[in-house]
C-alpha cells in the first residue's frame, strides 16, 4: 500500500461521522444479506413426530404435518401450527412473515397498525411492513451496487480514452454525450414499460446506458491533464503502449477525482429506483421496494405508519451514505491531510 | 581524447546511427527550432548545446515523437536506416524504450510518484526483454549498482517522493539504459549531481558507448562537460544552429559569433573573498528525521537509502 492511501485511510478513520456511518451502514446490508433467516413465512428447523425438516430449502406437502391436501405448506395455517406443537417444535425467524406473504389469519383489515404481530404494521395488502424494509433495502443497495459499479466501468473507458487520445476522438466523443445526455430516461422507462415487464435487470440495463454520463466529464478532464505529465511522457519514451499507459500510469491518478464521486452515484442510483418505483415505472408489483412503500403511504393516509416507515428508512439510508460520502471526499483533498510525518528538531 | 575521436567521427564511416535534417518544430504556428541538421553515429557523443530555450529538448522530443498533438516537426529523421518521419504508431514501440534511451531533464516529476522504483525500472525490463519477477529484480538491482545508487535492495521498495533529485535521476538512468539502447538521448542528465557523482555518470556513460558502441546524443549548457566528454558538438541559438563540428575545432577556432560568445561568457579567475558582513542565515545544531515503518510483527524496519546514520 502507498505512503498517499494509507494516509488517506487514517484521514478517513480519523472523520467518526463517517466512520460511524460506514460501520453502521455495513452492519445494516450485512444484516439484510440475511433477510432470509431474518423474515420468513417458514420456518428455519422443525421437528415433527422424531423426524427432522428443513422448510426453507424443501417444499413440503401440507400432508407431511397432518393436512388435507398434499398441496405447499402454510405454517401460518393455525390448525398446522397446532399440529407442530402437538407433535415436535418450530424454531422460527425473528419476524415470520416473509416479503410477499399474505397475512390471511388477520383479524383486523388492512392496512393493520403496528401492533405485537406486526411491529411496523402491515400495508394495504396485508403484508408486513417491517419484512418489506429489510428486503426492500437490500435490493436497493443492490442495485445500487451494481448500478454504479457498471457505470464507474462504462465512464471511465469511455472518458479515458477521450481524454487520452484527444483530438478527433475527444470532438466526437463530446459531442455524443451532449447527444446522449439529452435523451429522456423516464419517457424510455415508461414507452418500455408499455411492451416489456421492466425487471431488476431491465431496469439495471437501461439506467446503465445513462448514469455513466456523470462520470465522463471528470474522467476525461482527468485523462486530459495526465497524459502531458512528464512521467506519462517517460512511459511513452520507454515504449509502453497506450492500453498499459492509461491503466498503469493514467488511470489511478484520475482514479482519486472519480472515486470521490462514486458515494454520491450510488446516493442518486437509490433515489432514482425509488422514484421509478413511486411511480409505478420501477420493479414489477410485489417486488419489496421502498419507493412502493412511499406510494402506499400516499395513497393512505389515515395509516401513516406506511409513510412514516418509508420516509424513516430512505431518511437514514441516504444521510449514511451521503456522510461516508463526505469522510472520503475529504480522505482524498490533499489539503484535509495533515503530514504528521516530517519532525524538524533542535539538537 | 577529444581530437581522436573526432577523427574516428569524420573518418568515411557508413555507421550513421540518427540523422536528422532540416527538423523544424512548431506549437500552434510559433516556429520553435528552425532548420536543424546532425547527426550521431555510432559510438560517439554529439552534445547539442545552448542556452535556456533555445529548443533543444523540444528538438529531442520531437525526433523521437514524444511531443503533444499541438507540436508541428517537419524535416527528415532516420534512425539506422529507419526512416522515423513516416512511422507508424505500433512500430514506434519497438524502438522507443528499446532501441532509443531516453533521459529526460525533469529528474523531479518524471517518474510515476504512485509505482515503487522497482517496480517503475521493472516494467520496461518486461515490456522489451520479458523479463519478470525475481529475474527482473535482480536485473534492476545490477542496474541501480551500475549508476552508482547506495543500498539497491531497498531502494528498489521505496516510492519515488523518498528519494532526492539526484537519486531520482540516476533512477531515471538506469531506466534508459535497461535494454541497451542503441542510441542514448540524455537531456541534462546531471544537472541534480553533484561534482564526484556526475563525473561516475559520465564515465559509466562513456564505458556503455564504447562496450556496445552506443551513440549518444548529450544535451547540456555546461562546456565543460562538453569538452571532457563529447565528440562532436552542436550549438543552438534561438531555435537555430550556430554551428557544429568536431569539439576541439569549435572551441579553439570558433566560426559564429555566438559561439564565440558563448566561449568568452564562461566564468574565468576565482571569486574575490568576501569581507567581513554580517550573516544573514544562521543554522547551528540543525537535524531533520523523517519518521520511518515501524517494525512489525510480520515486518521488520527497512534501512534507510542513505548512507548516514538513522536516529
Ligand atoms: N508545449 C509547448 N508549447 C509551446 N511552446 C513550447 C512547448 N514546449 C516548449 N516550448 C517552447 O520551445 C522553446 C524551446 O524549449 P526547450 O524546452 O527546447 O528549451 P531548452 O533548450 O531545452 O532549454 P533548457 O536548457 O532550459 O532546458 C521555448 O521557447 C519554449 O517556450
Ligand atoms: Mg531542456
Amino acid at each position: 500500500m502507498s505512503p498517499i492511501t494509507r494516509r488517506r485511510i487514517a484521514a478517513f478513520r480519523a472523520n467518526r461521522r463517517a466512520r460511524v456511518s460506514l460501520w453502521l451502514f455495513s452492519a445494516l446490508f450485512v444484516f439484510s444479506l440475511f433477510a432470509e433467516l431474518v423474515a420468513n413465512d417458514k420456518p428455519l428447523i422443525l421437528k415433527f413426530e422424531g423426524e427432522w425438516y428443513l422448510p426453507l430449502v424443501v417444499d413440503y406437502p401440507e400432508t407431511e404435518f397432518g393436512g388435507f391436501l398434499p398441496t405447499h405448506t402454510d405454517y401460518l395455517d393455525p390448525f398446522i401450527q397446532e399440529q407442530i406443537e402437538e407433535n415436535g417444535w418450530a424454531l422460527w425467524p425473528l419476524i415470520p412473515f416473509s416479503y410477499q406473504t399474505l397475512d390471511m389469519h388477520m383479524t383486523r383489515p388492512s392496512p393493520a397498525a403496528p401492533d405485537s404481530r406486526h411491529w411496523l404494521g402491515t400495508d394495504d395488502q396485508g403484508r408486513d411492513v417491517l419484512s418489506r424494509v429489510i428486503y426492500g433495502f437490500r435490493l436497493s443497495v443492490a442495485f445500487a451496487l451494481v448500478l454504479t459499479a457498471g457505470s464507474l466501468v462504462m465512464g471511465v473507458f469511455i472518458g479515458g480514452v477521450q481524454g487520452y487520445f484527444g483530438g478527433k476522438v475527444d470532438l466526437v466523443g463530446q459531442r455524443f454525450t451532449e447527444i446522449w445526455s439529452g435523451l429522456p430516461v423516464l419517457f424510455l422507462l415508461i414507452i418500455l414499460a408499455s411492451f416489456v415487464q421492466p425487471g431488476f435487470w431491465w431496469l439495471l440495463g437501461i439506467m446503465m446506458l445513462f448514469s455513466w454520463l456523470g462520470l465522463v466529464d471528470i474522467v476525461r478532464a482527468e485523462f486530459l491533464r495526465a497524459r502531458n505529465l512528464e512521467y506519462v511522457r517517460a512511459a511513452k519514451a520507454m515504449g509502453l503502449p497506450s492500453h498499459l499507459i492509461m491503466w498503469r500510469h493514467v488511470l489511478p491518478n484520475a482514479m482519486v477525482a472519480t472515486l470521490t464521486f462514486v458515494p454520491f452515484l450510488f446516493t442518486g442510483a437509490i433515489g432514482t429506483l425509488t422514484a421509478l418505483d413511486f411511480l409505478g415505472f420501477g420493479l414489477p408489483p410485489g417486488s419489496p421496494s421502498l419507493g412502493e412503500l412511499a406510494a402506499q403511504g400516499k395513497n393512505n393516509l389515515h395509516a401513516p405508519w406506511l409513510g412514516i416507515t418509508a420516509f424513516m428508512t430512505l431518511a437514514v439510508m441516504l444521510s449514511l451514505l451521503v456522510f461516508i460520502g463526505e469522510g472520503l471526499r475529504d480522505a482524498f483533498d490533499p489539503r484535509h491531510v495533515q503530514s504528521r510525518h516530517k519532525e524538524v528538531t533542535h539538537g | 581524447m577529444a581530437e581522436h575521436s573526432a577523427q574516428q567521427a569524420f573518418a568515411p564511416s557508413s555507421s550513421t546511427l540518427l540523422d536528422v535534417k532540416h527538423l523544424s518544430v512548431g506549437f500552434d504556428g510559433s516556429q520553435v527550432v528552425d532548420n536543424l541538421s546532425f547527426n550521431v553515429k555510432a559510438g560517439e557523443t554529439l552534445a547539442l548545446v545552448g542556452e535556456s530555450g533555445s529548443g533543444k529538448s523540444v528538438s529531442a522530443l520531437g525526433v523521437m515523437n514524444l511531443l503533444p498533438d499541438n507540436a508541428q516537426v517537419s524535416g527528415e529523421r532516420s534512425l539506422a536506416g529507419t526512416d522515423l518521419a513516416s512511422l507508424k504508431r505500433s512500430q514506434w514501440k519497438t524502438i522507443l524504450g528499446n532501441q532509443v534511451g531516453f533521459v529526460f531533464q525533469e529528474p523531479m516529476t518524471s517518474l510515476n510518484p504512485l509505482h515503487r522504483v522497482g517496480k517503475q525500472i521493472g516494467e520496461t525490463l518486461r515490456l522489451h526483454q520479458s523479463l519478470t519477477g525475481k529475474a527482473a529484480r535482480q536485473r534492476a538491482r545490477e542496474l541501480l549498482e551500475q549508476v552508482r545508487l547506495p543500498r539497491p535492495d531497498e531502494l528498489l521498495d521505496a516510492w519515488p517522493h523518498q528519494l532526492s533529485g539526484g537519486q531520482r535521476q540516476r533512477v531515471m538512468i538506469a531506466m534508459a539504459i535497461a535494454n541497451q539502447p542503441k542510441l542514448l538521448i540524455a537531456d541534462e542528465p546531471t544537472t541534480a549531481l553533484d561534482v564526484t557523482v556526475q563525473q561516475e555518470i559520465l564515465a559509466l556513460l562513456r564505458d556503455l558507448r564504447d562496450q556496445h558502441s552506443m551513440g549518444m546524443l548529450f544535451i547540456t549548457h555546461d562546456l565543460n562537460l562538453v569538452r571532457a566528454h563529447a565528440d562532436r558538438v552542436c550549438v543552438m541559438y534561438q531555435g537555430q544552429q550556430q554551428e557544429s563540428g568536431p569539439v576541439s575545432q569549435v572551441f579553439n577556432h570558433p566560426q559564429s559569433d555566438y559561439t564565440a560568445a558563448l566561449l568568452a561568457a564562461e566564468p574565468q579567475g576565482r571569486p574575490k573573498p568576501v569581507g567581513r558582513v554580517q550573516p544573514r542565515l544562521e543554522a547551528t545544531r540543525l537535524s531533520v528525521a523523517f519518521a520511518r515503518p515501524r517494525a512489525g510483527l510480520f515486518r521488520r524496519q527497512p534501512a534507510p537509502f542513505c548512507g548516514r546514520r538513522a536516529h
